[in-house]
């Protein structure tokens, strides 16, 4: 374990050493919107990520953060490495173990690279700085003639080198630096160099562990079932069942389910068409689609929270016989992570141990304390690799779960949901409707715009338009229909600029103009945005005309701290409806640390927000979802994949989020699309 | 249901085991022999992820029987590989393909079966065959490359 000897409340920074005689520095980032930077306003500062070099050379960054495909164990300590002049190889990555101590450790919203972009370089360049000092000492010359790279401080007199190892006993001496210097970005090394992942050689080989795969001695097997209807009761199941399928070990209620629990995982999958659970479904059972989508026609009419309310809009609301109107749509959507909700855990001899792929180590951490009541030092979280998570993975219900049938008995219980399960009790991103309207000027621009938000508050994407208009109001009336809500990739963009992308697209066609030009117009204070969208348009060949068959849309997203255009080139098939050919994308994250992973990324939630626009929807009948598998949620597959072309600006601005800001924009650009090759306005998501 | 002893040869190494009649191939590789390379995605062979060679084919693993494959080849993406990584996994490698990568292995596979039987196949073949296997990363296009990539080497070298 680490020892304390010196913080610097100034930097955040804390100094250690490491059970080996290692230098350690702890720091500080921000993994949550939660209001957990009070950690790191206290007088005694708590760390949540650690950096330390050892004696024998080695690096290690420990991170809290998870690992879910977007390659945060690679692109994090790239910054590390960046100004500590590290030699790469030198450096490795660990997961951080979970504690409430270091504050909310989660991953989501697009935030690692973005809270991580100054502590992260801090840290590096805090423990470059003293390892200069130790060199300096050591030659006895001033520190302006030691000059480090690739793990080593060279001795720009002597031309003699040594190595950050050999610095190390030194160096741990060495007081805090009073303030560090960051690098001029033109002379990063690292940064905005495509690196390899750290995580994908052992994601070809089969080794990469995921939930899933977890194994733990004596460990029995549990399969849940939900009641069907979104809040139902249980009556009864079928007693015999065990001694129908003798390796069936026991079944315990928990809320709202009954759980199968095995020597093996298939037997519990067997046992789940035997077993006859009887329910009451109750009054949520008479729900459905329609009687949703009245409660939100009902709710159109009540007075709204309002998001935003710029200029004067009383008198365009009162009077707007001249105003052009719409109404969007979009229906719930599942996440469908390719692995399955699961967890493994273990409660025993007053301890409690949790294995689990979660986008929230600290709530699952909080979840175990909850239900087992066990002090903080009895309690271990593991968090694995994740298969896809998507935001599905910040909820804590199959924790809960898991660590309740391990408590009730005694054993290390796995719990897998079946993909079933997984489809019908998600927490879906929420279904909304959207009422636009907007009076345009002599000039053909608006002057006014109203959007008024139906079934959630969630106003990202709509109160934060980027056109400049000056009478502008955005109001949103939350409808609780029962149905269980999460966060889904890109959160209320997706929802939102399907709806605001979608109207301004009328409006250009209204007022006669190119869409391009158009937004153009509107966002002249937006140069950003207007950059992206002038790439995306020119390397898409907008309006080129040369190839007939092909119609285009265009669509942009400010979110998450990066600016996004894409062009997508379409041509209808034979059955009227649009085969995606090609997207172009632009994409502005301000400084690029990693390149290929942020086309990666870019290119992962153009195929998520593609799904939800010609693929997947979630529509309830009798109370319950009735999509349950890929059959009848369908995912976009190799032979419906576009091509993606992504152009990535350089600039030197601080990195923004690149999770999610590539989805956004898929729905209207394929919509707008669609529009220009048909002439019919598609205001309501999925188009199948 | 009946448990009889048979004989399994996965990755090469040979196994004897008293399986159940019914117990898909997929939960016997993962649970019995612990081969967890091999995942569990939607259990009604629709989504690829726990794709294995049977005699050198892909096929669902959650869709047959373990007993009705012994005394077969068996090839999980485990066994793919004696020491380092296939061709194919190093193309996967050298595109940078995966993302959250559970599907990974199922898609290796599949491209593994395609390109044995039929080292240049057309677009056409490629799609079909790449189409058995769902990545909700959306990685479709690093496979299409690291799918050329094999077919380039293996053209360049013949």
């Amino acid at each position: 374990m680490r020892k304390q000897v010196n913080q610097s409340r100034r930097h955040f920074i804390k100094q250690s050493i490491t059970s080996t005689g290692g230098l350690a520095l702890g720091f500080f980032i921000q993994t949550s919107t939660e209001a957990n930077t009070s950690t790191a306003t206290q007088k005694s500062f708590i760390p949540n990520i650690w950096l330390e070099i050892e004696s024998n050379g080695l690096i290690t960054i420990i991170l809290t953060q998870s690992e879910m495909g977007q390659g945060v164990m690679t692109s994090l300590p790239m910054l590390v490495a960046e100004e500590l002049d590290a030699n790469w190889e030198d450096v490795q990555v660990k997961q951080a173990p979970v504690d409430p101590v270091y504050g909310w450790q989660g991953t989501g919203g697009s935030r690692s690279i973005r809270k991580g972009w100054e502590p992260l370089r801090k840290a590096g360049a805090t423990a470059r700085a003293m390892l200069i000092a130790a060199a300096s000492k050591k030659w006895g010359v001033d520190r302006k003639h030691c000059k480090p790279e690739n793990s080593y401080v060279f001795n720009k007199l002597s031309g003699i080198k040594i190595s950050y190892a050999e610095l190390v006993p030194e160096a741990i001496k060495e007081p805090l630096p009073d303030k560090v210097t960051l690098k001029n970005p033109n002379d990063f090394q690292l940064i905005g160099k495509p690196i390899p992942r750290s995580d994908i050689p052992t994601k070809v080989n089969g080794k990469a562990m995921f939930g899933i795969d977890v194994s733990v001695p004596n460990m029995l097997y549990a399969s849940i079932i939900h009641c069907p209807v979104f809040n139902g009761k249980f009556i009864s199941y079928n007693k015999a069942i065990t001694k129908q399928i003798p390796k069936i070990k026991h079944v315990i209620l928990l809320e709202n389910a009954v759980t199968i629990i095995a020597s093996d995982y298939w037997s519990t999958v067997q046992a789940r068409d035997k077993i006859n659970i009887e329910w009451d479904y109750g009054e949520f059972a008479s729900r459905n689609s329609k009687t949703i989508h009245n409660d939100f026609i009902k709710a159109k009419n009540k007075p709204g929270k309002i998001h935003r309310d710029d200029g004067e809009n009383d008198d365009f609301l009162r009077n707007n016989k001249q105003a052009i109107t719409s109404v969007y749509e979009t229906p719930y959507q599942a996440h469908a992570t390719p692995e399955p909700m699961c967890c493994t855990a273990s409660v025993a001899n007053g301890k409690c141990e949790v294995w689990v792929p979660t986008q929230q180590p600290t709530g699952a951490f909080k979840t175990a304390s909850k239900i087992t009541g066990y002090a903080d030092e009895n309690i271990k979280i593991h968090t694995t690799l994740l298969g896809g998570g998507f935001g599905r993975r910040n909820i804590q219900d199959f924790v809960t779960q898991a660590v309740q049938l391990s408590l009730k008995t005694g054993k290390p219980i796995k719990l897998i949901w079946t993909r079933e399960e997984d489809i019908q009790h998600d927490y879906y991103n929420p279904a909304t409707y959207h009422q636009l309207s907007a009076l345009l000027g002599t000039d053909g621009l608006p002057t006014n715009w109203y959007h008024k938000l139906i079934g959630t508050n969630y106003s990202h994407g709509a109160l934060d338009l980027p056109y400049n208009i000056s009478n502008l109001r955005m109001e949103s009336v939350d409808v609780r229909t029962g149905i269980p809500l999460g966060p889904w990739r890109s959160v209320s963009y997706s929802y939102n600029v399907f709806a605001t992308e979608c109207f301004i697209d009328e409006l250009a066609v209204k007022a006669k103009e190119d869409p391009v030009t158009y937004r153009l117009k509107l966002l002249k204070d937006v140069p950003r945005l207007s950059k992206v969208l002038e790439v995306a348009a020119s390397k898409a060949k907008w309006n080129s005309k040369s190839r007939p068959n092909i119609h285009q849309g265009v669509a942009i997203t400010a979110s998450f701290g990066s600016y996004v255009a894409q062009v997508a080139d379409i041509i209808i098939d034979k059955n009227k409806l649009p085969q995606v050919k090609k997207i172009t994308c632009a994409v502005d994250c301000g400084t690029i640390v990693n390149p290929d992973t942020v086309i990666a990324q870019i290119e992962s939630a153009i195929v998520y927000g593609l799904t939800a626009t010609v693929k997947s929807c979630v529509t309830i009948k009798n109370g319950r979802v009735e999509q349950s598998n890929f059959h009848d949620f369908h995912l976009l597959r190799y032979d419906e994949m576009p091509e993606v072309e992504v152009h990535l600006i350089k600039n030197q601005y601080p990195p923004g989020g690149i999770g999610e800001p590539g989805l956004p924009p898929v729905a209207p650009a394929v919509v707008n699309a669609y529009f220009q090759a048909t002439g019919k306005r598609v205001r309501k998501l999925p188009i199948t | 249901m009946s448990s009889l002893n048979k004989t399994f040869i996965v990755n090469g190494r040979i196994h004897n085991y008293a399986v159940e009649d019914d117990i898909p191939l997929l939960w016997f590789l993962r649970d019995t022999l612990g081969l967890t390379g091999t995942k569990y995605s939607c259990g009604i062979g629709l989504c690829g992820s726990c794709m294995v060679l049977v005699d050198n084919k892909a096929v669902n693993s959650c869709q047959i029987k373990a007993a009705s494959v012994a005394n077969k080849s068996i090839i999980t993406i485990e066994g793919l590989s004696q020491n380092s990584y296939s061709s194919v996994q190093q193309a996967w490698i050298d595109e940078q393909v995966p993302q959250c990568g559970y599907c990974q292995s199922g898609q290796i596979i599949a491209a593994t079966a395609l390109l044995d039987n039929n080292p240049r196949p057309s677009s056409k073949q490629i799609d079909e065959a790449m189409s058995a296997v769902l990545c909700r990363c959306g990685t479709y296009q690093r496979v299409k490359r690291a799918i050329h990539r094999v077919i380039n080497s293996q053209s360049s070298k013949s």
